[in-house]
């Protein structure tokens, strides 16, 4: 870690923030999130985490 | 998709590739503007109106078609995709992704229909599958070895099990690639309700096939065990007659030449420890291998040697082994030196005896006989056998040879030699 950004888990804290933020705005009535829309947020979060684990480079997280 | 680069308009590509070096994704609508010859801007909003008026399907076929599509020219950005654990990973992304985009196109209601929809996306990821499989398996193909290249024991029991786990990862894949397409299939059969025929009559095959396999199945198993026996019995019976061949050509051809030398004592002992050195090294080489080419093989080699060409007996014992270096070699040629004269002078006097130990820095060897021994002093100045070929030999490897011999008493030639003297 030292000298660099662990891109996977930037990755995954921005898109787990993004998540958050939608959620907490479904709460607060800002926004009216339906199941079909929660689902496709999840997939969305959990791709881009997998994505970027997947283009990594070689040795960072084996 | 893509940054705006000019397009190339030439549509001089004989082939569909994917163009890496103008795209972003995966280059796919920039070599299909090569192909066609059309303006890559213009093909790339057309896809977004597509992929907006299908509800997300053509997702999915730009994802099947990166796969499919192979890349036009070396890389050009380096990165290629991943293979194993990242590969996974990689695959599972991008599926999410577009299941996320199709469920936000459904929730919009650009969306064609879910009996359309879903068994295309489980048919898409089936057929995926069913292709990397597919690819994989024809890279992984050995190229044909030709037969003298073969070990006889080229498939070890380590090679074998991991060549099984192979199997069974590609069946489980392909098996499950199948599955998915078939399931695509059969869903999207039953939400247009095509399968309401076909329904009765695969539930009464399928009864039919439960009731058979309960008759047939202690035929089966029995017929599966008894195939199984008469394997196993195969197996043992061709190791028999292996085992036959060996000691027909080999124990049973020297027991005839010792009789027919049986007044000659040291030619039937010695035709009796060459059979003896035979027989044992064909039972370790089942357990062990052959010797390899080290210090301790050519040592018995030497040994052996000298066994044979002087009738005699000698029995060698080693500890350790080295790499046949220089200063080894020079030992083992020394110990040959010994045994010769063993042999020569003190031949009726029992067997002699060579004890060799390799250390981690030295390297030493005794040869012992129980002959008439000799006063090392009185050798004749023009013997050059123990004073060059053995003591001189050992100096000039920067070792040491050292003979202890009483006259009634045997002797005994000790040798010294440093690893890398």
């Amino acid at each position: 870690m030292s000298g660099g950004v662990d891109r996977v888990a930037f990755v995954a804290g921005i898109a787990f923030v993004l998540l958050g933020g939608l959620l907490c705005l479904d709460q607060l009535d800002l926004i009216g999130l339906s199941w079909g829309l929660t689902a496709a947020a999840l997939c969305a979060a959990a791709g881009v985490v997998l994505v970027a684990a997947g283009l990594a480079p070689e040795g960072r997280d084996e | 998709m893509s940054d705006p680069a000019p397009a190339r308009g030439s549509g001089g590509s004989a082939r569909l590739r994917r163009d890496r070096s103008e795209g972003i994704v995966a280059g796919v609508i920039a070599g299909l503007a090569e192909r066609l010859g059309w303006d890559v801007r213009l093909l790339r909003v057309l896809f977004l109106v597509g992929v907006v008026a299908t509800g997300g399907l053509l997702l999915a076929a730009y994802a099947l078609a990166w796969l499919l599509i192979r890349p036009a020219g070396p890389r050009v950005s380096g990165r290629r995709i991943p293979g194993g654990r990242r590969g996974w990973q990689l695959g599972l992304g991008v599926g999410l992704l577009t299941m996320a985009g199709l469920l936000v196109f459904r929730e919009l209601g650009i969306w064609w229909s879910d009996a359309i929809v879903w068994p295309l996306v489980l048919a898409v990821t089936g057929a995926t599958l069913l292709w990397a499989q597919s690819r994989r398996s024809a890279e992984a193909a050995p190229a044909p070895t030709p037969i003298e290249d073969r070990a006889p024991a080229a498939a070890g029991a380590g090679d074998e099990a991991i060549a099984q786990r192979a199997r069974f990862r590609d069946l489980y894949r392909g098996g499950f690639g199948v599955a998915l397409v078939v399931g695509a299939a059969l869903l999207f059969l039953s939400q247009v309700d095509a399968l309401g025929a076909a329904r009765d009559a695969a539930f009464t095959a399928i009864v039919a096939i439960f009731a058979l396999a309960l008759i047939l199945a202690p035929f089966i198993w029995r017929l599966g065990r008894n195939l199984a026996d008469e394997r196993a019995e195969r197996i043992r019976s061709q190791e028999r007659a292996e085992m036959a061949a060996h000691l027909h050509d080999s124990v049973l051809q020297t027991l005839t030449l010792m009789q027919k030398r049986a007044d000659d004592p040291r030619e039937v002992a010695s035709l009796a420890r060459r059979q003896e050195r035979e027989l044992r090294g064909w039972l370790a080489a089942g357990r062990s291998g052959p010797d390899g080419g080290g210090f301790s093989a050519a040592l018995r080699a030497a040994a052996e040697e000298v066994e044979d060409a002087h009738r005699v007996k000698i029995e060698v014992v080693t500890v350790g082994d080295a790499d046949l270096g220089e200063a080894p070699a020079a030992l083992v040629a020394a110990v040959r030196e010994a045994l010769v004269n063993a042999a020569k002078f003190a031949a009726d006097a029992g067997p002699i005896s060579v004890y060799a130990e390799a250390g981690p820095e030295l390297i030493e060897a005794f040869v012992r006989d129980r002959g008439p021994g000799f006063d090392p002093e009185r050798v004749p100045p023009d013997r050059h056998g123990v004073r060059e070929s053995i003591i001189g030999r050992m100096h000039r490897h920067g070792g040491d040879a050292r003979i202890v011999s009483v006259p009634g008493s045997g002797t005994e030639v000790v040798l010294s030699i440093g690893r890398r003297s």
